[in-house]
């Protein structure tokens, strides 16, 4: 009886002993050429899709409604936002997965979310910046949130500093030489602080519905779009935190430039929000300033590649147009979807519309209504393939291993 | 009244009027999308023969409300009344509002899923009530 007790407890004993030696460790380093973040907005989920291979890598779960997804300065991190369609606002920061080390990928996970009174500050699908740190404008309490940790983790004290902003609202931001630009919506006017003290500098007036900006890199100018013009505003010597000039909207449509894209050389297209029938250029070159029209079908989202070359219009009818991205003539027609039905107004409680990214002449669009992601050869000019994300994937993050730092 | 004081009152209403129509303003503006189609393309989803007690305390509701249009009213008495699939009556009703309004419109979209509901939802048809859901 002693004896086959003592076997069954060294069994017992030899068994848990396996369970714990030593396993092979896998490595889920994975080598690509583009990584995509895509916010899905029916669960609120950020889907990760890698290229070339389209494979989905994986799902990273942040809080539902993303308005923002951007990655900061070095492209170490992803910023999501929420939209205001919930009574928590809340930024989640999720890892890229690049190791500089290897130049390949892990798994993005969450590393953090914070909470932040009405989010905002991304440009572009760029984080704002002061003085080469990442920033959140938090438009519910007026104030630009400075991290100032060089790298964020789950446990450490996350170092901030805080500017006030002059009243709440809804901002366009953008960092100059030393003073921050901050574009006041409802309020009208451009506050201008001191980047060092943080002081207000001053106040650029007379821009009533100010929404959309982009910058010269140039001449160093800012334009701010004003409900009936552009307010171009200098950030070098002599000019610097004055109003240089106005460019008036080419007719009076009601409707002003809610964002620009820029376009070959020095030429910007801005358009309007919602479904819209037009389209503004600009050449930035040519003084003075001066805005002439592309008429577009109705369309429903718009980007550029990053060269310039390309200006792409998305309509309501699932046709992506070509156009030069200089002359804006068009260069061809790509069928990618079925019709967006019925309205795609998109208000500030949580993206719904289509986004577009683009890579060496390929692009991408996520087809909120169909659940899938279009990789669109543009030089061919025609649909690569499709991936099927499910839910309804909305703003997209394009991560190019060529342009990450090694 | 005080001339200047009407004056003033309808500059102001102007103003008003004048903002509200800013698109900028709107799409910065916490506002209720079609919250009724929405509330009924819910239901839809999950219906499964007919609408639960639940599903009809709701629909009550849309019936009863002022807020509702009529458009909104006839779909969701045809809804209500469902019995595996929407009477004859409610289903040349539905026709009505189909006819009547842009084929890619929200309404339109979810009067003719009413229309041809058969015991359940199809596959194609709940894509379509989720997006409505989704965008609004």
């Amino acid at each position: 009886m002693f004896r086959a007790i003592t076997i069954t407890c060294l069994l017992f004993h030899i068994s848990v002993v396996f369970g714990h030696g030593a396993v092979q460790r896998e490595s889920e380093l994975k080598d690509s050429e583009i990584r995509l973040f895509v916010a899905d907005n029916m669960d609120g989920s950020v889907i990760i899709v890698d290229f070339p291979d389209g494979k989905i890598i994986n799902r990273v779960s942040t809080s539902p409604s993303i308005m923002i997804l951007a990655a900061n300065k070095d492209n170490n991190y992803i910023y999501a936002m929420r939209g205001r369609d919930t009574d928590q606002d809340l930024t989640s920061i999720i890892s890229t997965g690049f190791d500089p080390e290897t130049g390949k990928f892990r798994k993005p996970h969450v590393i953090r979310t914070i909470e932040t009174d009405t989010p905002g500050g991304p440009r572009d699908n760029k984080m704002a910046t002061v003085g080469g740190y990442d920033a959140i404008l938090t438009e519910g309490d007026a104030e630009i949130v400075v991290l100032m940790s060089d790298v964020i983790d789950g446990y450490s004290e996350l170092k901030t500093k805080t500017y006030k902003i002059a009243a709440p609202d809804h901002y366009h931001y953008l960092e100059g030489e030393t003073y921050l630009y901050i574009g006041h919506l409802f309020k009208g006017f451009v506050q201008v602080l001191d980047r060092a003290s943080g002081e207000e500098v001053g106040r650029i007036k007379g821009c009533p519905m100010l929404h959309g900006m982009t910058e010269d890199e140039e001449s160093g100018r800012l334009f701010f779009s004003c409900a009936r013009d552009v307010m171009v505003v200098g950030t070098l010597g002599e000019e610097k935190a004055k109003q240089i000039s106005r460019i008036p909207y080419p007719e009076n449509t009601g409707r002003g430039c809610a964002a620009f894209l820029k376009g070959a050389g020095r030429v910007q297209w801005c358009y309007t929000e919602g479904i819209i029938p037009r389209l503004y250029r600009v050449d930035l070159s040519k003084e003075p300033y001066q805005f002439t029209t592309l008429s577009v079908e109705s369309s429903i989202q718009q980007s550029s590649t990053h060269d310039g070359k390309y200006l792409m219009v998305l309509s309501k009818q699932g046709v992506l147009y070509l156009y030069d991205g200089r002359d804006g003539d068009l260069i061809k027609t790509i069928k990618v979807s079925e019709p967006f039905l019925g309205d795609w107004f998109e208000d500030v409680g949580k993206a719904i519309l289509p986004d577009i990214e683009s890579h060496n002449d390929i692009a991408y669009i996520t087809l909120t209504h169909e659940g899938r992601i279009a990789e669109i050869d543009l030089e061919q000019g025609e649909v690569k393939r499709y991936i099927d994300l499910g839910g309804f994937p909305t703003r997209i993050v394009l991560l190019a291993k060529e342009t990450l730092a090694k | 009244m005080n001339i200047k004081i009407k004056k003033l009152l309808l500059g102001t209403m102007m103003v008003l009027v004048g903002v509200l129509f800013q698109s900028n303003v709107l799409a910065h503006a916490d506002h209720d999308k079609d919250a009724i189609i929405i509330k009924m393309a819910d239901i839809m989803i999950s219906l499964e023969h007919f609408p639960t007690s639940e599903d009809q305390k709701t629909l009550q509701l849309v019936m009863d409300s002022d807020s509702s249009t009529e458009q909104e009213k006839i779909i969701a008495n045809a809804i209500m009344n469902i019995q595996h699939q929407a009477t004859s009556e409610n289903q040349q009703k539905l026709q009505k509002i189909i006819d009547g309004t842009a084929p890619t419109s929200t309404v339109s979209t979810l009067a003719s899923i009413v229309q041809g509901f058969s015991h359940g939802i199809s596959k194609t048809d709940k894509r379509k009530l989720q997006t409505i859901k989704f965008k609004g």
